[in-house]
């Protein structure tokens, strides 16, 4: 015997072996259909008794095997099934012919055999009989469960009468010596009337005996049998047989103290089964049910009628530790047979089956460490997978994960080995594919963002490169292309530099011709390999969320904010909105974006790679707005630092727009990066409001741009700065050009100016316009300009300036309080070339003093379009930056007597500094005078 | 030392934290694929040596599983941390005094379940 049955079990002694095969041309797909509904009478109440026969079913069984039906009784094909097509009465005698050859093959040992025949009508179908069975069709076929119980039935009958047979075979009588195929020739010539020959008989069949007995339900009596067997054997030191008697001992206990069944599927199927039988036997167990009725055939052999007794029962029956050890010394025993090794290699998987509900795994890992050393001969390679495979199974079986994974690997290796002609890549991946679990990896890259890995890395990675080669050598580049991209983003830590650029050079080859995608891959077989986005290429430590720039922030009207509060919650305040508020806070932002506007999110991402990364196509990832999303390409130096990189977009609609995440491609895989998956990842939060669109407002001005910025106070910036130098008491004219450079009408327009904080005093409106002729221009379309005059207007105090006082001086005079004269500017001319004529002629230090500086911010508050609706407007700001000179100067002060000695003259030299022709004019030139030496006499 | 020698200290999530090879004088450089071959048995062995951790009283238990021409010795601190040896050739004695001149060490200078590049340690077990 040389073909191990690897699915074998204990049970599988208690059944009758019956062979389903098709004659003729059969399709294989009819074959089955029948062969399914034929096994799955699998087991049969016999009439008139509690006993229960097991049938196992077979569509493929090596007669070889069957040459040892003698010594294990289960192996013995005792039933043939043949299906056949047959469409006319002419094919007939040939197609029954064919079935006699075929019993032929089996014939020593069949009992009975059945022909099922499909198609054939008419008269020889009409004829009954009981070994040919006519069905004009496959799908018209109900009796036949029917025709297999009955077929079972007559099996048992054989069975029955077989067993008695033997049982009751007197002692006297000459017992045939039974003998596996390999010792008929030792036996020749042997002495036949030694004690020790008959011996070795008597034991050999009474196991035998035992074997029958079992499979015609009675237990108890093959127990009993077995233990008798066991001591004659025993004093003959036939080990092969003795060994064969203990698994007999074996098997019927754990029958007896397993009826869930030890064989896996196969055994929770006859559970559900035999529920109702067990049930029944918990109490009165049929085999001792059956010694009750036919004592007889024990007594008969010496053997008392006292063993079925409670007593005896828990007697012959096996413990579960005997069980492991009796079947230690049966394979121990048959170890001695080199022709032996399938029956020893058998009985250790159906002894690990036992181990494993008793989950002793430790001693079941020595049962199948010796079955792994059972050397057949030389093992064809398909032989040789099946057998790794199923080691595997059974490591599997005993809890052993990582030994179950190793052998499952050698499998797969085996699949492809270099021996092998056509190398079966498809059946290497679906194994390697099963060892994952055992090497602690999943196909899903989110379970390795869950803290500190977990597995042999070397060796994970090895699997995966394995996977990668298997999956390109089957054709599906698809798959070479995840697998290696799981390998790339989930080994990253542990991939030396080398290694980092070979993978991705062979990823970049691979996505040369088949690109990666963000689709879930599935297999064949039912397995899905979920996405790998690559969130380590560049890895991301901060998503920013930035506000538009200050001039295109958005800002919402005061009372309608009010409005707004008030429809929320009838309460001015709650501590309840408060709260939620609040938490809302921490995911949503507080400023707007505008619909329409670019709007910008800022990465700090960095590339872990010694070699320069290129990432294509970096885009963001939104939900809840429409958006258009602008993708950036950049080129990470190696190993760089924190690099910041802004990704930008458009949002089309308006509402809450959630930034997701961003997608990526690199190395021709595409990725999309959602931060919740991203581990230790910052982020301000990543929902936005989007608002409806407003216009977006460009100013322009005849005066020249200033390069200083005005430090505002309020928070509010300046997007643009003018400056300008005027003359005191110089009016200016600023034109401002309006250009509207969005895509909404501009529809409202206020203007205010805010002058900031100075200590000087200001004489009349500094700035001044009329917004009325602007307004009339409006709405203002897109695209168009509408100019706006700003008149600036400088009316500063210069006097109490300290070189002007020293002057005074001298005359033991003070004077203060001047007020400054009001120039009148004939021509208007940019005061620039102007500047450098003054400083010479003041003689100190301080020249800058006199120069006074004034600033203010010119506020646009502007609105319209669908933005202007919801309440919104936009402010630009322009800064103006105005330094104004003294147009005169007084270069020295004296006083005259006057005619009255209560007045007198002030004189004053007035210096032009300016370039241009000025008129001095008092109001009132009396008056003045008079002013005048009214302030002499007060001070 | 005659034979071929894979020592492996291996962590608490199946993740080793010291690798080393120990080749007779004779041989130069182990393949690759030869070395993957003692990464995949002393996996498959951690099996047994979890199994056999609570059947002995000692920390050194003995030799654990074999594949082909491969022992697989293993020893078991108290932290859980798995020494594997795989040999080829039986030295029960001289690995069980190996064992435990690296646990020496190994308590000396070791951080919990971390992997470090020791080279001084390294170096020591050479010793």
């Amino acid at each position: 015997m040389s073909v191990p049955d690897y699915m074998q079990c204990a049970e599988d002694h208690q059944t009758l072996l019956v062979v389903v095969q098709p004659v003729g041309i059969v399709s294989e797909e009819n074959f089955f259909r029948i062969y399914k509904r034929i096994s799955s009478v699998s087991q049969i109440n016999v009439r008139d008794s509690q006993r229960v026969l097991y049938i196992r079913y077979r569509h493929h069984y090596p007669p070889e095997n069957n040459e040892w039906g003698d010594f294990q009784t289960h192996r013995k094909v005792v039933g043939l099934i043949t299906v056949t097509d047959c469409f006319s009465a002419k094919d007939w005698p040939q197609t029954f012919e064919k079935f006699h050859v075929q019993k032929e093959i089996y014939g020593s040992t069949l009992y009975d055999s059945r022909l099922f025949v499909f198609g054939l009508q008419g008269e020889i179908a009409e004829q009954p009989r009981t070994d040919v069975a006519f069905y004009p069709n496959y799908d018209d076929c109900e009796s036949v469960e029917k025709r297999i119980e009955d077929f079972i039935e007559s099996l048992f009958i054989v069975l029955e009468s077989k067993r008695l047979d033997r049982a009751t075979d007197k002692s006297g009588d000459k017992i045939p010596l039974l003998c596996v195929p390999f010792e008929k020739k030792d036996f020749v010539g042997l002495d036949t009337d030694s004690r020790h020959y008959k011996k070795r008989c008597q034991g050999r069949m009474r196991k035998h005996v035992g074997d029958l007995c079992l499979q015609a339900g009675m237990l108890q009596d093959s127990l009993v049998h077995y233990h008798m067997s066991v001591e004659l054997l025993r004093s003959v030191n036939d080990f092969l047989w003795l060994g064969a008697a203990l698994e007999g001992l074996c098997s019927a206990s754990v029958i007896y103290h397993y009826p869930g069944g030890t064989g896996g599927k196969t055994g929770a199927r006859r559970l559900q089964g035999s529920s109702l039988p067990t049930d029944a036997g918990n109490r009165h167990r049929p085999g001792a049910q059956e010694v009750l009725i036919d004592p007889g055939a024990l007594t008969t052999n010496g053997i008392n009628a006292d063993t079925s007794t409670e007593i005896g029962r828990a007697k012959n029956c096996l413990s579960p530790e005997d069980i492991i050890d009796k079947y230690k010394e049966a394979i121990s025993y048959y170890s001695k047979y080199k022709n032996a090794g399938v029956i020893e290699l058998e009985a250790c998987v159906k002894a690990v089956r036992v181990l494993a509900i008793q989950k002793r795994s430790m001693e079941a890992s020595e049962f199948l460490q010796n079955a792994v050393y059972i050397n057949l001969r030389q093992l064809s390679e398909e032989e040789k997978i099946q057998r790794y495979s199923i080691l595997s199974e059974l490591y599997e079986l005993i809890g052993f994960h990582r030994k179950s994974a190793f052998f499952k690997r050698v499998a797969a290796m085996q699949c492809v080995a270099p021996s092998i002609a056509e190398p079966g890549w498809r059946a290497c991946y679906k194994l390697l594919l099963e060892t994952l679990p055992g090497y602690s990896l999943s196909l899903d890259p989110k379970d390795f963002n869950k803290g500190t890995h977990r597995g042999w890395a070397a060796v994970q990675m090895r699997l995966l490169h394995e996977l990668v080669y298997a999956s390109r050598r089957m054709g599906n580049p698809a798959l070479s292309v995840r697998h290696l991209s799981f390998l790339l983003q989930t080994m990253l830590d542990f991939l030396s530099d080398q290694e980092k650029k070979d993978v991705t050079q062979s990823l970049e080859s691979y996505t040369s011709k088949c690109p990666g995608t963000m689709e879930l891959l599935s297999l064949p077989d039912g397995l899905n390999l979920p996405p790998v986005p690559f969130t380590k290429l560049p890895i991301v430590r901060r998503v920013k969320l930035l506000n538009l720039p200050a001039s295109l922030r958005p800002q919402k009207m005061k009372s309608l904010l009010g409005q707004n509060m008030s429809t929320k919650s009838p309460f001015i305040y709650s501590p309840i909105i408060a709260h939620n508020r609040g938490e809302e806070r921490s995911k949503k932002i507080d400023f707007q974006w505008v619909q329409g506007d670019v709007c910008e999110v800022q990465l700090m991402v960095y590339n872990p790679m010694p070699f320069e990364l290129r990432v294509e196509n970096m885009g963001l990832l939104t939900s809840g707005v429409e958006f258009e999303s602008l993708p950036a390409a950049l080129s990470l130096p190696a190993e760089s630092g924190l690099y910041p990189v802004t990704l930008v977009g458009v949002p089309r609609s308006t509402g809450q727009i959630t930034i997701n995440g961003y997608h990526t491609t690199v190395f021709g895989v595409f990725s999309d990066c959602l931060l919740d998956s991203l581990p230790g990842i910052k982020t301000n939060g990543s929902t936005v409001e989007v608002i409806p669109a407003l216009p977006r407002l460009q100013i322009s001005t005849s005066l020249p741009r200033s390069a200083r910025t005005l430090q505002p106070a309020s928070g509010d910036e300046i997007s643009t700065n003018v400056s300008v130098q005027l003359y005191n008491g110089e009016t200016q004219q600023l034109d401002i050009k309006l250009e509207n450079i969005g895509t909404e009408p501009l529809e409202k327009l206020e203007v205010t100016s805010k002058i900031l904080t100075t200590k000087e005093k200001l004489y009349g409106d500094f700035l001044s316009w009329k917004l009325e002729e602007t307004l009339s221009q409006f709405p203002l379309q897109p695209g168009k300009t509408a100019t706006f005059t700003v008149n600036i207007k400088v009316k500063l105090d210069f006097s109490c300036q300290e070189n002007l006082l020293q002057d005074l001086n001298d005359d033991g005079i003070s004077i203060s309080g001047l007020p400054l004269s009001s120039p009148f500017r004939q021509v208007v001319k940019p005061r620039v070339e102007s500047k450098p004529v003054n400083p010479p002629e003041s003689s100190k230090a301080g020249d800058f003093s006199h120069v006074k500086t004034l600033e203010a911010i010119l506020n646009f508050k502007y609105s319209g379009g669908p933005g202007h609706v919801d309440g919104y407007y936009r402010n630009l700001s322009l800064g103006i930056h105005v330094e104004a000179e003294p147009s005169v100067f007084f270069t020295r002060v004296s006083t005259l007597p006057a005619t009255s000695t209560r007045q007198c003259h002030l004189l004053l030299d007035v210096f032009n500094s300016t370039e241009h022709e000025l008129t001095i004019s008092a109001k009132n030139n009396e008056e003045l005078i008079l002013h005048a030496g009214e302030c002499q006499r007060d001070f | 030392m005659s034979g071929s020698f894979y020592f492996v200290i291996v962590g608490h999530h199946d993740n080793p934290v010291f690798e080393m090879e120990f080749l007779p004088a004779g041989k130069v450089e182990s393949k690759d694929d030869h070395r993957h071959l003692n990464q995949f048995i002393a996996h498959a062995a951690l099996d047994l040596v979890d199994e056999n951790m609570w059947l002995s009283n000692n920390m050194y238990l003995k030799t654990v599983d074999k594949f082909n021409e491969w022992f697989v010795s293993a020893f078991v601190t108290a932290g859980h941390m798995r020494f594997i040896m795989l040999h080829d050739v039986r030295q029960e004695d001289g690995i069980k005094n190996f064992f435990s001149d690296v646990y020496d060490l190994y308590i000396k200078n070791w951080e919990y379940n971390s992997s470090v590049k020791h080279v001084t340690f390294q170096s020591q077990i050479l010793q």
